[in-house]
């Protein structure tokens, strides 16, 4: 059975780390799917590993960007998935532009230097700026990681992918909130668009020795 | 969960998924590879059964083509690193048997083809931009492969804000267990998965000489 395990061997060199959507809306308790009681906990599961991923990028020099899932605060750019799919996503204020509950969460709070790309669909790719500046900062190789490992992780992977970035997601620094999903969309991304790897393999491959993590 | 709204007849595109040689015939590029593609071709009446209603009930008709330059120039880190295989074996190059929609579902003078060198349909297409001048806002998907470009296909389709409809029974994927999550995964946030039956119906078509 091909599969997409076999793209060349991941380096510092023209690589950027993209952390998707770790924002209190999605990990932290009082955050808005904790508060519609969906499985919240799941998805925390994600950060030690993005965690150590960021420090190791930083202290490795990889270009770092977070995707941020901001919807504007009276909900007018939320489209079909709002007005229809999941109207509860308004109602319990899901990332909302300004609220506590869109902030990325402070274990992994952008420095300055790192871009922050804000997004309000899935794809961290879709009208944004994500793609001209990964052209223009020279990047071919995105390593990806955070949540929901089947929604907003892999949809930004198909995409970076089909951009012909060299695409490697990082299976234990994603979080979704059903094991069968989040096993689901390792199978489907790793089969034609990315190379699952794990945050010791990233570490490794960067040279970086964390001391505390 | 789903989404819970409801598929009408109006405003409404069919968007046939990469129905070629090359995945649904034992000669096909699919087959050479290895892999299964009689569960793509299990894809085809279902497939049949939707264009023959849209047909019918004049709705719009789309049939998207995987077609990669000859030489394979334009298939990026796919061809070039991920499944070289792919190049190998020919698949969809441009000009070939190969790439040809199956006989069965061959589009008419008046239906759009978009070709597509991606997995998305719209990635580096014109099918937006032809949905918005059709001012279409409710797409029903079927065609190959379920997780791969109908799975890519219908996510973008999605965050573009159209209505989005998958008939379950009229799509295909070469391993079982990825057809199921690709279902669910749709399911979860980007479409309405429905049958063909369930789609004909909401598109007030009967069709008797149809198998």
């Amino acid at each position: 059975m091909p599969d997409a395990k076999d793209i060349g061997p991941l380096g510092r060199a023209r690589t950027a780390l993209l952390i998707i959507d770790m924002q209190n809306s999605y990990i932290d308790e009082k955050g808005a799917l904790g508060r519609m009681k969906r499985n919240w906990k799941s998805l925390r599961e994600a950060l030690p590993g993005c965690e150590r991923l960021l420090a190791g990028a930083r202290k490795a020099g990889v270009t770092v960007i977070h995707a941020k899932y901001v919807f504007q605060a009276d909900y007018s750019d939320g489209g079909v998935l709002i007005r229809e799919i999941r109207p509860a996503l308004k109602e319990f204020g899901l990332c909302q532009a300004g609220s506590w509950d869109a902030e990325i969460v402070p274990s992994l709070a952008p420095i300055a230097g790192e871009k922050v790309v804000e997004k309000n669909r899935p794809s961290a790719f879709y009208s944004t700026q994500l793609d001209s500046f990964l052209r223009a900062e020279r990047i071919e190789n995105v390593v990806v990681c955070g949540v929901t490992t089947n929604m907003c992780v892999e949809s930004t992977v198909r995409d970076a992918s089909q951009r012909d970035f060299r695409t490697y997601v990082v299976g234990d620094a994603c979080g979704e909130m059903e094991q069968d999903r989040h096993d689901a969309a390792l199978v489907s991304m790793g089969f034609l668009f990315a190379r699952v790897v794990g945050v010791n393999d990233v570490l490794d491959a960067w040279d970086v020795a964390l001391a505390n993590a | 969960m789903t989404a819970n709204f409801r598929l009408v007849q109006d405003k409404a595109a069919l968007v046939i998924v990469d129905m070629q040689n090359s995945y649904l015939e034992p000669e096909g590029a699919m087959a050479k590879c290895g892999l299964d593609w009689t569960r793509l071709r299990a894809a085809a009446p279902g497939c049949q059964r939707l264009l023959a209603g849209a047909r019918k009930a004049g709705i719009p008709v789309i049939h998207t083509q995987y077609v990669f330059q000859p030489d394979f120039k334009d298939g990026g880190l796919l061809t070039r690193e991920i499944m070289p295989e792919l190049k190998e074996t020919g698949l969809c190059a441009k000009g070939s048997w190969d790439a040809e929609f199956w006989d069965g579902l061959k589009p008419l003078p008046n239906e759009a083809v978009i070709e597509k060198n991606r997995c998305s349909a719209f990635y580096s297409t014109q099918l937006e931009s032809f949905l918005r001048s059709m001012q279409i806002e409710n797409l029903v998907f079927c065609g190959v492969t379920t997780s791969m470009c109908v799975e890519s296909t219908v996510r973008d389709a999605a965050q573009r804000d159209f209505r989005c409809f998958v008939a379950r029974d009229a799509t295909g994927e070469v391993v079982q267990d990825r057809y199921d999550g690709a279902l669910k995964t749709m399911g979860f946030l980007f479409a309405k998965v429905m049958t063909v039956n369930e789609i004909l119906d909401s598109w007030k078509v009967e069709l008797s000489n149809v198998a």
